[in-house]
C-alpha cells in the first residue's frame, strides 16, 4: 500500500468517527505542519499553535472537499498556508527585515570552524530559510515540508507554475548561499 | 553557470511530475549537461540530511492534547440529512418563513384594528331607548324617553307625552305614523 493509499484509508477512518484514524494521520504530519506554521509566522510559537488548531478543524469541516485522488498531506498544507494568508491579512505584520531575529527559530550563528552539531544545523538552515523572500520561502516550505507538488503549488499560490518553479529555484539558490557563508558545502 | 532545463524540467523532475517521455529525454539531458546534475545533486543531497531533518518543528504535549481534543471525534451522522448544504437550507428556510409569519401576523392585526375604528366611524350609534311605558288606561298619553337627539331642552332621558314628542320628531323630518289608542 503507498502511502496516499494508507493515508486515504485513516482519513475515511476519520471520517466515518474513528478517533484512531485521526490520530494516526496527525501523529505522521503534526511536525511538518507545525514546522511549515512556525516559519511561515516568523517563529511565532502562540501564533503557530493557534494555526495548527485552525487547520485541523478546517479540515475537519471542509473534509468533504477532500478529493481522495490527492495526497492527504499536501490537501492539508494547503488549508495551513490559507490559514495563514488570512491571518497575516487580518493582522498588523511587520516587514522582514524589521522582525527581531532573537525572537525567531534558530537564529544562533556558528563561526565555520565548530562542527555542526544537529542543533546547529537546525539554527542555520532555519535562519536561511528565514532570510528568503516570503513568497521563495512559502514554494520552499510548501514543497520541502509538505511533499506539494509544482503544479499544486501553483494552484495554491495562484501563480503559473513556471513562476512557482522559478521562485523555488531562486530559494534552493539563496539557501545554498547561505550555507556556503557559514562553511557548509555538500553535507552528506 | 545556470542551465534553464534545471528550471523548467529538473525541479519536476525530482519531484516526479514529469511523464515517461519527458522524464527519459531530461535523463537523456542529464548524462550530458554537468550544471543539471550538479544543481540535482546538491538538491537531493541538502533535501536528505537537512531539509527533511531540520525544516520540521516538534509540538508540545498541551499543543497535541488541543488540536485532538477539537478533531478526533467527528460526530457520525446521515450523510444525505445532516449534510451542511441540506441543513443550513433548511435552517434558512425556516427563519424566513418565521420572519414572514410574524411580519404576516403583525400587517392583519394593524389592518384589523383600522378596518374596525373605520367601520365604527361609518355605523350610526344604536341607540338605546327604553321601551315606551304603555299606559294602564286609554286616556293616559304614551310616554316615551327622550333621548339626546329629539331633546327639546338641555334635560336629556326625559319621560315626556308621545303626542308633544311626535311633534318635534316631524320638525326634524322623520315620518310618523299615527297610532290610535284603543
Amino acid at each position: 500500500m503507498t502511502e496516499t493509499e494508507e493515508d486515504r484509508e485513516l482519513f475515511g477512518q476519520w471520517m466515518k468517527g474513528d478517533p484512531t484514524g485521526f490520530s494516526r494521520l496527525y501523529e505522521k504530519y503534526r511536525f511538518r505542519v507545525f514546522g511549515f506554521l512556525m516559519r511561515m509566522t516568523g517563529g511565532d510559537r502562540e501564533k503557530a499553535e493557534d494555526l495548527m488548531q485552525d487547520t485541523f478543524v478546517a479540515a475537519l469541516r471542509n473534509s468533504d472537499q477532500f478529493d481522495p485522488s490527492r495526497s492527504f498531506l499536501s490537501w492539508i498544507f494547503g488549508i495551513a498556508h490559507k490559514r495563514t494568508i488570512d491571518y497575516f491579512r487580518h493582522s498588523k505584520v511587520e516587514s522582514e527585515h524589521e522582525q527581531d531575529t532573537a525572537g525567531s527559530v534558530g537564529s544562533k550563528i556558528d563561526s565555520p570552524d565548530v562542527r555542526f552539531s544537529n542543533q546547529n544545523l537546525r539554527s542555520l538552515i532555519n535562519e536561511a530559510v528565514e532570510k528568503l523572500d516570503p513568497v521563495q520561502r512559502e514554494v520552499f516550505l510548501l514543497r520541502e515540508l509538505g511533499d506539494v507538488p509544482f503544479k499544486e503549488i501553483a494552484k495554491i499560490m495562484n501563480c503559473p507554475i513556471n513562476t512557482a518553479l522559478g521562485r523555488m529555484r531562486l530559494a534552493l539558490r539563496n539557501i545554498r548561499k547561505e550555507l556556503e557563508k557559514r562553511g557548509i558545502h555538500g553535507v552528506h | 553557470m545556470e542551465c534553464i532545463k534545471w528550471e523548467q524540467q529538473g525541479l519536476l523532475y525530482s519531484s516526479g511530475e514529469l511523464t515517461e517521455t519527458e522524464k527519459h529525454d531530461y535523463e537523456e539531458h542529464l548524462s550530458q549537461c554537468i550544471v543539471c546534475r550538479d544543481e540535482l545533486d546538491t538538491y537531493q543531497t541538502q533535501k536528505s540530511t537537512l531539509f527533511t531533518q531540520f525544516l520540521a518543528e516538534p509540538t508540545t504535549p498541551d499543543l497535541d492534547a488541543l488540536v485532538y481534543k477539537r478533531c478526533a471525534h467527528k460526530l457520525h451522522t446521515s450523510p444525505f440529512l445532516f449534510s451542511t448544504v441540506i441543513k443550513k437550507t433548511v435552517l434558512s428556510a425556516f427563519f424566513l418563513g418565521l420572519g414572514f409569519a410574524g411580519t404576516g401576523y403583525f400587517v392583519y392585526v394593524k389592518n384589523d384594528a383600522k378596518r374596525s375604528a373605520i367601520q365604527a366611524a361609518r355605523t350610526p350609534e344604536i341607540r338605546e331607548t327604553t321601551p315606551a311605558a304603555v299606559p294602564e288606561s286609554p286616556d293616559e298619553p304614551l310616554m316615551v324617553a327622550v333621548d339626546d337627539s329629539v331633546k327639546s331642552g338641555p334635560d336629556s332621558s326625559q319621560r315626556k307625552p308621545f303626542s308633544e314628542t311626535l311633534g318635534k320628531i316631524s320638525a326634524r323630518g322623520v315620518t310618523t305614523v299615527d297610532v290610535k289608542q284603543e
